[in-house]
């Protein structure tokens, strides 16, 4: 993650440089065409740059949380949202930006604000009342990170830059038709320079204004990376953006309060609808999935909490209908784009899975499954992340620890492999500090059933939900390890009176 | 000639003290920032002390039988309160989330107090509390691990040693305690 946001920053950095130059180009070439002093025609240039910046600078982020009618908010007003930015302020070492609600019930946020002083996070009502708590601080990680990032500063001085090199041109234009070749001078070679700027600059002038955009929309694209990156590395979860994100594109409301120039603030862009968010050169974000893929392979790298270690099936398909299209590629031979197998929960993400008995595994499995991609925690109701246990698929509950495992999964498990479920457990610790109560109501998260009271007996004794339909099981947090963890000592046991 | 060498020397001389002085402007300030961290922490360590009378209050009424799970609380607090130092205050904050999460553990049982308005504040208040306590202990700890970095390197390791500048310690969690499902009857 660490070299990721280097790279990102050097990218940055190059691409900003990139337009400077341009610009200082344009203003000597222009000059050089109506045969002004090379310099006048830079100074001109970065005195209109200047000020406009200082303009921006100062007024911009009022402006801009004026016009999305955004309203600050106290901590009465919705504690949660006030905690979740506090807690992000705190891991991120920042201090604590302005929080702005906007009364709009599309899910999105955007940060703005020219330092970190000055900061302000505002969010619509629709993301409060659509997302969990995980989510939202995903969400708000990547504000933060923004705000860290001094992306604002940036996106302020490019979209300045780029305006510039869009009015110099222009201006440009305009002036042609004026200039006499050869001027007052009888020298045929000056002339001939002349021409020659003349050509260049006109090139110039209709080439500039597109490719300074698109270095413009490229460094947005770069730096939403970038937050993504450095929100999860706050959070050390990066699921709860991951899940976020699919919500918020996944949802059918448009955002009435942005437009055109307001766009590339928000976290996801607000104006395209999910089908036209292909990977284009004039898009302000990168594409959904791309940025959902990248943040579970970030949840594979070992520097996280425990609990993101074990996260969603196959990373660039989060649903599991996905997840199964990938697995039937494997099948036909073709390795899916994506890795399709449900990788196993100690080992690093596999490129794609190429043992074909396992995807059919895997596809059987995760066949009922493919209504829901994310269905609730039968205990707390939260969206289940979905992950693998060896070849068989594994839900595991984020905020109270417990797991669901397919019963034929368990008793293999449990005989060839009682470490795997016991460190499966640790993998999903319990935030709430829920006992091992039951609790009525209960409803299987694969076919919607009622859970029914199973007691287990061998090798430990315990009551545990079992789905009459699938007979899949479900474990809260603790109970698993308890089971495995006799398993193992009895296997080690034997083990060492055969020898 | 003379003047030459003479001048080298005062511009080597010059530019080392520079760098040194440099250099334990840098130490100060990554040390500074770690003790500002640890203090960012201690806020939400006290929050979390003062948040605890309140949830006892709350909750006091409503467990007549489950008296014990309330006194390990209210001691674990007092233990932390107590304690001086980074690594047995971790050590007490782990067991006074322990307990805690018990007390959770025990409440899950009564609805009519999980449905109470005042305990629904005060549940987002612990949670949130204990997520600032760890994010201010992962800030701690990154501001920790720049400083102790550096004084542990060459030439910083041999300057950091001469003018007294210590190792800090991580704020470690027991991963093994942290995880341990909470014993509760049934």
């Amino acid at each position: 993650m660490y070299e990721q946001i280097a790279r990102n920053k050097r990218h940055s950095a190059l691409l900003v440089l990139a337009v400077v130059i341009l610009l200082m180009v344009l203003g000597a070439v222009f000059a050089g065409a109506v045969e002004a002093p090379w310099w006048t025609g830079l100074a001109g240039a970065s005195v209109a740059a200047g000020i406009t910046f200082l303009i921006s600078y100062y007024g911009g982020s009022a402006i801009l949380l004026g016009v999305s009618g955004a309203r600050p908010i106290q901590k009465r007003d919705h504690p949660q949202l006030f905690n979740v930015v506090e807690e992000m302020a705190i891991a991120s070492g920042l201090p604590m930006p302005r929080i702005y609600i906007i009364e709009d019930s599309a899910p999105n946020a955007f940060a703005t604000g020219r330092s970190p002083d000055q900061a302000a996070i505002a969010v619509t009502r629709g993301l409060l009342n659509k997302l969990s708590r995980d989510e939202l601080q995903g969400v708000i990680a990547h504000e933060m990170a923004h705000i860290q990032n001094f992306d604002i500063r940036l996106s302020m001085l490019l979209a300045v830059l780029v305006g510039s090199i869009a009015l110099l041109c222009d201006l440009f234009l305009r002036m042609v038709r004026h200039v006499r070749i050869g001027g007052d001078d009888d020298d045929r070679g000056s002339a001939g320079l002349q021409v020659f700027f003349l050509a260049l600059g006109l090139l110039l002038a209709i080439v500039a204004p597109i490719f300074a955009k698109l270095l413009e929309l490229a460094v947005s694209r770069r730096r939403e990376y970038l937050a993504d990156a450095t929100g999860a590395l706050l959070t050390r979860y990066p699921e709860g953006l991951a899940s976020a994100l699919q919500k918020i594109s996944d949802d059918p409301e448009v955002l009435e309060v942005a437009n055109r120039a307001t766009q590339h603030l928000y976290i996801i862009n607000p104006i395209k609808s999910f089908e036209e968010r292909a990977a284009g050169l004039f898009d302000t974000h990168p594409p959904i999935q791309d940025r959902i893929r990248r943040l579970h392979e970030m949840a594979f790298k070992g520097d996280s909490r425990p609990a993101s270690a074990v996260s969603t099936a196959g990373s660039a398909a989060p649903t599991v209908s996905g997840a199964a299209s990938a697995a039937a590629s494997a099948i036909a031979g073709t390795p899916g784009p994506a890795p399709a197998g449900l990788p196993d929960a100690e080992a690093p993400l596999p490129p794609a899975a190429t043992d074909v008995t396992a995807a059919a595994d895997v596809l059987k499995a995760v066949g009922p499954l493919a209504a829901a991609a994310h269905p609730p925690c039968p205990r707390c109701q939260e969206p289940l992340l979905t992950g693998g246990l060896g070849r068989f698929p594994m839900f595991g509950c984020r905020q109270c620890g417990g797991i669901w495992l397919g019963g034929a999964a368990f008793e293999t498990l449990l005989r060839e492999a009682p470490e795997k479920l016991d460190a499966a457990d640790h993998r999903f610790p319990n935030l709430i500090g829920y006992g091992w109560d039951r609790v009525s109501g209960r409803k299987c998260p694969t076919c919607a059933q009622a859970l029914v009271p199973y007691q287990v007996t061998e090798p430990a004794a315990l009551w545990l939900d079992r789905c009459p339909q699938c007979s899949g099981l479900w474990f809260d947090d603790g109970e698993l390890s308890a089971i495995a963890g006799t398993a193992r000592r009895e296997q080690q046991v034997s083990q060492a009176t055969r020898i | 000639m003379v003047a030459a060498v003479l001048l080298v020397v005062i511009g080597i001389t010059v530019a080392l003290i520079l760098f040194f002085v440099g250099g334990y402007n840098r130490l100060i300030t990554l040390r500074n920032r770690a003790k500002n961290a640890w203090s960012q922490v201690d806020v939400q360590l006290k929050r979390r002390h003062d948040l605890i009378p309140n949830l006892v209050e709350t909750v006091k009424g409503y467990l007549k039988h489950e008296r014990e799970v309330l006194e390990n609380v209210v001691k674990a607090r007092q233990q932390a309160i107590d304690v001086r130092g980074v690594a047995e205050t971790a050590q007490a904050e782990n067991m006074l989330s322990q307990t805690l999460r018990s007390l959770f553990a025990v409440v899950e049982n009564y609805p009519d107090l999980k449905a109470n308005q005042n305990m629904l504040a005060l549940q987002e208040e612990l949670t949130s509390t204990e997520n600032k306590i760890a994010f201010a202990r992962q800030f701690y700890n990154d501001q920790v691990m720049a400083y102790n970095t550096v004084i542990q390197q060459v030439p910083w390791s041999v300057f950091a040693n001469t003018f007294n500048f210590e190792e800090m310690e991580f704020f470690e969690v027991e991963e093994a305690a942290q995880r341990e499902a909470p014993k509760v009857t049934f």
